[in-house]
């Protein structure tokens, strides 16, 4: 370097010399082999990149989702959604149909049931 | 064939051209990479990635650089690169077993003398940083000019000289002034 004086000038030599004599390793013969390796994943990756990218795009126009396989269904006001595939009419019926409802008879059975009750608990008193 | 031209077939995705090309750069960045990293598996993980990235990156090359000093920059970049990311997590976990090159005693050496010669240098050398190791190392090692060396570390020459001035006096310090490191023959 131009601005080193004579005997800095030595000193430097002196030190490259010494760095010059320093060993070093021989390269592994395996560079050349990984960097095979490197391209051939950096191709893998850039595969796999377009083939999501076309995947998710694909997705995105078909909307599978969004096809008429399923359908709300259910009775007024319910916003349960069912594959309306799956159940057939019968189901449905029983699903949505009206309960079923005991016949009024059994008002007058209950009221029989109490009274007989309410004398076996009224007896002893007499 | 000259390395220019190969570069050029690289552009146009000759992987025959880069095989040439690793060929001949793989020892010059090995010896860089070694010496920044003091690692034989770290170094030639480096230069792997060095040479990988020639590939992916030899569109940028506009031949303002000859194609040598270009290959060192981009292999300078990565071995500093590496040598930054030593405590990263992945780094220590993926790295590859330490190869057999990478133990120092397994580097003849032709004396005792010469072998603490030697140790002593190494032990100087691993106190400046990275960056510094490379820039003694491309100076007095590879003998590149300060114009090649400026344009590899992306620096000013005055800069550079400023650096490397600086390097030399930690040297100094570490060492001494001994005759075995800074004496003449």
């Amino acid at each position: 370097m131009s601005s080193l004086d004579p005997n800095d000038e030595a000193r430097d030599a002196g030190l490259g010399r010494a760095l010059r004599s320093l060993p070093l390793p021989g390269t592994p013969a395996t560079v050349a082999g990984q960097v095979r390796r490197r391209l051939r994943r950096r191709r893998l990756q850039q595969v796999a990149s377009v083939a999501a990218v076309f995947v998710a795009a694909s997705l995105v126009v078909w909307r599978p989702w969004a096809g008429s396989t399923t359908a709300p269904v259910g009775g007024p006001g319910s916003n349960t959604v069912v594959a309306a595939a799956e159940l057939s009419p019968q189901e449905l019926d029983e699903l949505f149909g009206p309960p079923p409802v005991d016949g009024l008879t059994i008002l007058s059975r209950r009221d029989d049931v109490v009274v007989v009750a309410l004398n076996r608990l009224e007896g002893p008193k007499r | 064939m000259s390395d220019e031209e190969l570069l050029r077939r690289c552009q146009g995705g000759d992987e025959a051209a880069l095989g040439e090309l690793i060929a001949r750069y793989q020892e010059r960045l090995f010896r860089i990479a070694y010496r920044v990293l003091r690692d034989g598996g770290r170094a030639e993980d480096a230069v792997a990635d060095a040479l990988a990235a020639v590939w992916f990156r030899c569109g940028s090359w506009r031949g303002d650089a000859t194609a040598g000093t270009w290959i060192h920059q981009v292999g300078y970049r990565v071995v500093i690169d590496h040598a930054r990311s030593r405590g990263r997590w992945w780094r220590i976990w993926t790295r590859a077993k330490p190869s057999e090159s990478s133990d120092p005693s397994a580097v003849a050496a032709a004396s005792d003398h010469r072998a603490e010669v030697s140790r002593k240098l190494d032990q100087a050398l691993a106190t400046l940083s990275a960056e510094d190791r490379a820039l003694v190392h491309l100076h007095y090692f590879e003998e590149q000019s300060l114009a090649e060396i400026a344009t590899i570390v992306n620096t000013t020459r005055d800069a550079l000289k400023m650096r490397l001035s600086r390097a030399r006096a930690r040297l100094r310090q570490v060492l001494g002034d001994g005759d075995e490191f800074f004496g003449s023959e």
